[in-house]
């Protein structure tokens, strides 16, 4: 297992949000992690991060445990987030949110010239807008950017929390087409969506969390063909 | 005429001095979200590091270089014992411990020092009336102006073109998503204090050519005249800071040059009365930002 969580809790206070989260996530795969507003999906990925503290549980990367480690050391170690919302630099141009994408890695400038270019190649729409602040970008492009930025630190395991959100329907099937292409290139993925149907068909497996804790979890297209996956466990009238 | 070009490079050079101090507060603003109030004693550190490097016989071109040297790594010390204890609680802890800091520094200056002034003789060189196109003007000025213009495009270049600058700029709009692009916040933290600390630096050079002594309350004043210009530009905006000390050193000038002398003891009173008619009519400053925090 590339990615591997055990008994993941974590605490808001006087709030448990994670109620022992365990998933596994292998070399290569996409995983989905589906879940209802409030399940605690974005809980559990910016707690593998590092961006929040765990309460209990085990989090180890290749094999090596890395709870407890701060983001900016997680990234060294080959693992980034891509966060809800896209949150790029808006008051940055889109080149310089790349160029900060390959911080950690040295030589930083020769790195971040060669690995901008491989990125500009699967986002060609990024290319015309360099120059430009990132907040003057439209909500796919700086969805893109936001996947762009990530890719730049060259990761092995890259978390999307929530990437279509907010999109119109045709940038959405482009954002899940870019994630099956990642994936292709050898990228092992742990998707957050809500959008169960697509993150369903291009996911290996999936989780499905409800009040903190996986409720189900099995191979996508099993998944898809369970009646009343979507209406049990997603808020959502089927 | 030539007594209000004078004027106006007073203006000049004092704001210049404002600008620099406002520019480290806003700096640890916009990045850490921390009102440093202990970035005036930094000024004084500088001050008792120029005394006792003088009074050991060294020259002044020597202790003004080491006197810089030892603010940033004072910036950065305050940072690493005091404010890093706290950096993740919140905003009243933070600017608390800034008192406290500033409070325990002033007593110490007192006690280990002396509650005294100590002499910082001017250098000649700096003391003396220069005729620049027939108008007088004090070298002191000329050489306190330069010195900002270069402090002001260093640090524009720094903080637009180097990478460490654009992290800075990245973590003042969202520190925790310029960790995930494997920014250590310890670092970009660091360099954000020894940056605050080298502006403090070198205004406190300036502030003491121009009054030669050192006190252990003297970082007090200059440090509330920066924070004020800091909010009258615009908090969470650089370039606000600068516009925001020039401001107040005009509105200083003014008054000093155009008030009538039986209303001098109103004087500060005047110009933190136009600073809050500015504030009434622009509550987010001169070039405020909003809520948004910004290093532009």
């Amino acid at each position: 297992m590339i990615l591997s969580v055990k008994n993941l809790t974590v605490h808001y206070g006087p709030i448990q949000a994670l109620r022992g989260v365990s998933l596994d996530v292998a070399q290569g795969e996409i995983i989905a992690l589906l879940g209802a507003n409030g399940a605690g999906k974005t809980s559990t990925l910016n707690a593998i991060m590092g961006l929040i503290p765990a309460s209990g549980g085990e989090i180890a990367l290749n094999g090596e445990t890395i709870g407890g480690l701060p983001p900016e050391t997680i990234v060294r170690r080959g693992m980034t987030l891509t966060p809800e919302g896209r949150q790029v630099f808006s008051d940055l141009t889109v080149e310089e949110n790349l160029l900060l994408g390959a911080f950690s890695k040295r030589p930083r400038s020769a790195f971040a010239a060669a690995k901008r270019e491989e990125v500009l190649t699967l986002f060609p729409l990024l290319r015309e807008r360099l120059t430009q602040a990132a907040g003057t970008l439209s909500g796919g492009e700086q969805q893109q950017l936001a996947i762009a930025r990530s890719l730049m630190s060259d990761p092995a395991v890259l978390m999307l929390d929530e990437p279509s959100l907010g999109l119109a329907p045709q940038i959405v099937d482009r954002i899940f087409e870019l994630i099956a292409e990642l994936r292709q290139r050898g990228l092992t993925i742990l998707l957050v969506e809500q959008n169960v149907e697509q993150s369903l068909e291009i996911a290996d497996r999936a989780y499905v969390l409800a009040n903190g804790s996986v409720v189900l979890s099995g191979r996508g297209a099993d998944l898809l063909q369970t009646t009343g996956v979507e209406r049990t466990y997603l808020g959502r009238r089927g | 005429m030539d007594i209000w070009i004078q004027h106006g490079v007073n203006a000049l050079s004092l704001g210049g001095t404002y600008a620099l101090l406002a520019l480290g507060l806003a700096i640890v603003w916009s990045v850490v979200g921390l009102v440093n109030f202990a970035h005036g004693d930094l000024m004084t550190i500088t001050g008792y590091t120029l005394y006792f490097i003088l009074a050991a016989g060294l020259g002044i071109e020597f202790a003004v270089l080491a006197a810089i040297p030892v603010t940033i790594l004072a910036a950065m010390t305050m940072e690493r014992v005091a404010f890093r204890p706290v950096r993740n609680t919140n905003y009243s802890t933070t600017l608390l411990t800034s008192f406290a800091v500033s409070a325990i520094l002033q007593v110490a200056f007192q006690n280990l020092i002396s509650a005294r002034p100590q002499t910082i003789v001017t250098p000649s060189a700096l003391t003396r009336i220069v005729e620049i196109a027939g108008i007088q003007v004090g070298m002191l000025q000329i050489t306190s102006i330069g010195v900002t213009i270069v402090m002001l495009i260093a640090l524009s270049l720094f903080i637009r073109k180097s990478v460490y600058g654009m992290a800075m700029r990245a973590a003042a709009e969202n520190f925790s998503v310029t960790r995930l692009m494997g920014v250590r916040a310890n670092s970009v933290i660091a360099v954000t204090f020894a940056l605050s600390g080298l502006l403090a630096g070198v205004a406190a050079v300036l502030w003491i050519a121009q009054r030669s002594s050192v006190d252990p309350l003297m970082g007090s004043v200059p440090v509330l005249k920066a924070f004020i210009a800091v909010v009258v530009g615009g908090l969470g905006r650089l370039s606000g800071a600068v516009v925001g000390g020039f401001f107040l050193a005009a509105v200083e000038i003014a008054l000093r040059a155009g008030l009538p002398i039986e209303w001098a003891d109103y004087r500060d009173a005047i110009a933190l009365f136009i600073v809050i008619m500015v504030l009434v009519v622009r509550p987010d400053g001169l070039l405020g930002a909003g809520r948004q925090t910004v290093i532009r």
